[in-house]
């Protein structure tokens, strides 16, 4: 069995003027692995997403990826237009609020369109199917192919974004909090469809979460973070069943509810 | 042949937010276990035998030494990538713990199956099998299609069971397998283990009833001879 690795993280560290956002961050990442970072709020993991996913530029640190074309590339040193091609087409980022990741003027097909036009696909009936069909696997109706976004509820747009991501089978999707504005129950029947797309499909997912029911749920392994750095990391029922860390295991007692 | 291989190891727990409490719960512990046997973990209650089969299936963590699981390459369990702990439990460790964990909402035909789409063995014989072996357990057909977080605890522990023994596994860890069912299921299930036993299957089992032990086991090891003796 040989697995690829598609990132490695080296030291990776991000000062906010004098204050640190994440630091010293150091991890691999095999392809079809589900990487979950939890962490009360304001612990870094959001920046260190940010940083993964070139939204924002690092400090310090390297980030080298390998992905399916084009062997080892150094990301941090890509020329900026090569990061933002790479972003728009191989990284998927499932934002918390779907608006931010939702064109508001146009479309639920065309949302997903708009992204597979990305990837260069250009034909319109494969479009549209290819729109129905994800409207469906998560769950949507694909008759509500020609509504806008905003005519959705909050969890159905945030299925329209999950769709409009995974749609064009990125190599690697990034979210952050993704259930998080959502009514409880509304976010269980999301996470049972994440969890079943993620069981049909190899993808590999960062996923940033301060709930580790969510966490438990979906991901093989964790990184625990703490005023910006990695305090524990490792297979994930490793680490909530025999946390090593005082702080994973105030995290994993119910004493401290993040 | 070896199949299992643990060399120094031991096993304490550090309380970090009960005053650093340390509990030493295993300690030097050198062993080896050889395919097609048949393992009863004995020792008294709170002695470490879940603990034990925890570190085989890299749920917890040695505090040193290794464990090596032979498959066609040698994994040291205590120290190797996720992925590969992950590849291992897909196709090579399955276990049985004692209470069954699964996610809400799944049915448990469905639970059952996925063992064997994660093994990519699931093709059009599998559902009657699966139907087979659920109903080998008195699973009643009514339960199929509900999520089993409702079942009563023999219920649970008998889904608990056909969810890792449908699987092709080469190594399986039984944690009290038979400890809430009446006499007619024990007796289902020790013939399901010997079954296992007979396809070369290596088992590591925490039983209590020693008749079972007898009937079915080829070696005890006994944790008493790893307590630490600072305890
Ligand atoms: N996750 C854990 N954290 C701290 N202590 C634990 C943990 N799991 C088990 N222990 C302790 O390890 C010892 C052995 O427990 P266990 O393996 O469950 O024993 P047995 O299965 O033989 O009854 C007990 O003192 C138990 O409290
Ligand atoms: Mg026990």
């Amino acid at each position: 069995m040989n697995i690829k690795k598609i990132m490695h993280v080296e030291n990776l560290t991000h000062f906010y003027g004098n204050q640190i956002g994440c630091k010293g961050i150091n991890f691999d990442l095999y392809k079809g692995e589900i990487l979950g970072i939890v962490g009360e709020s304001g612990s870094g993991k959001s920046t260190l997403l940010k940083c993964l996913s070139g939204e924002i530029s690092p400090s310090a640190g390297k980030i080298n990826i390998s992905l399916d074309q084009g062997g080892v590339k150094d990301f941090l040193s890509l020329p900026e237009q090569e990061k933002r091609q790479l972003m728009r087409s191989m990284w998927g980022i499932v934002h918390q609020n779907p608006r931010d990741g939702l064109n508001l003027r146009i479309s639920a097909g065309g949302n997903i369109a708009e992204r597979l036009l990305n990837v260069s696909e250009k034909n319109y009936s494969f479009l549209r199917n290819t729109g129905k069909y994800w409207m469906k696997k998560t769950e949507m109706d694909p008759d509500r192919i020609d509504e806008f976004p905003l005519s959705f509820s909050g969890g159905m747009q945030q299925r329209l974004q999950i769709s409009k991501i995974l749609s064009s089978n990125p190599q690697i999707v990034f979210m952050d909090e993704p259930t998080g504005g959502l009514d409880v129950s509304v976010q269980a029947k999301i996470l049972d469809t994440i969890k079943s797309i993620v069981r049909d499909i190899n993808v590999t997912m960062i996923i940033v979460t301060h709930d580790l029911a969510v966490v438990r749920f979906l991901t093989d392994k964790l990184l625990v973070m703490k005023d910006g750095i990695v305090v524990e990391t490792g297979l994930t029922d490793r680490v909530l069943d025999d946390p090593q860390h005082s702080y994973t295991q105030l995290l994993t007692s119910s004493i401290l509810q993040v | 042949m070896k199949i299992i291989e643990l060399k120094n190891v031991n096993k304490k727990f550090i309380l970090h937010n009960q005053k650093g409490i340390v509990l030493n719960v295993l300690k030097n512990i050198n062993l080896e276990i050889k395919t097609g046997e048949c393992i009863a973990l004995v020792g008294k209650s709170g002695i470490g035998k879940s603990t034990f089969l925890k570190m085989l299936y890299g749920n917890y963590l040695p505090s040193s030494g290794e464990i090596n699981i032979y498959n066609n390459n040698k994994i040291n369990i205590a120290n190797s990538l996720e992925h590969q702990i992950i590849n291992l439990r897909k196709y090579f460790i399955g276990y049985v713990s004692q209470f069954l964990r699964v996610l809400p909402r799944v049915p448990t035909i469905e639970i059952v199956s996925d063992t064997l789409k994660q093994q990519s063995l699931f093709d059009e014989h599998s559902l009657i099998k699966i139907k087979k072996l659920l109903s080998e357990l008195n699973i009643q057909e009514s339960m199929w299609n509900l999520s089993p977080l409702t079942f009563s605890g023999g219920e649970q522990q008998r889904v608990n069971l056909a969810k890792t023994l449908i699987g092709n596994y080469s190594i399986l860890l039984l944690d009290e397998p038979t400890a809430s069912l009446d006499d007619m299921n024990k007796s289902i299930v020790i013939d399901m283990i010997k079954s296992k036993l007979k396809k070369n299957v290596t088992i590591i089992v925490i039983v209590h009833d020693n008749k079972i032990r007898n009937e079915i086991c080829t070696r005890e090891i006994n944790l008493e001879k790893y307590i630490p003796n600072d305890n």
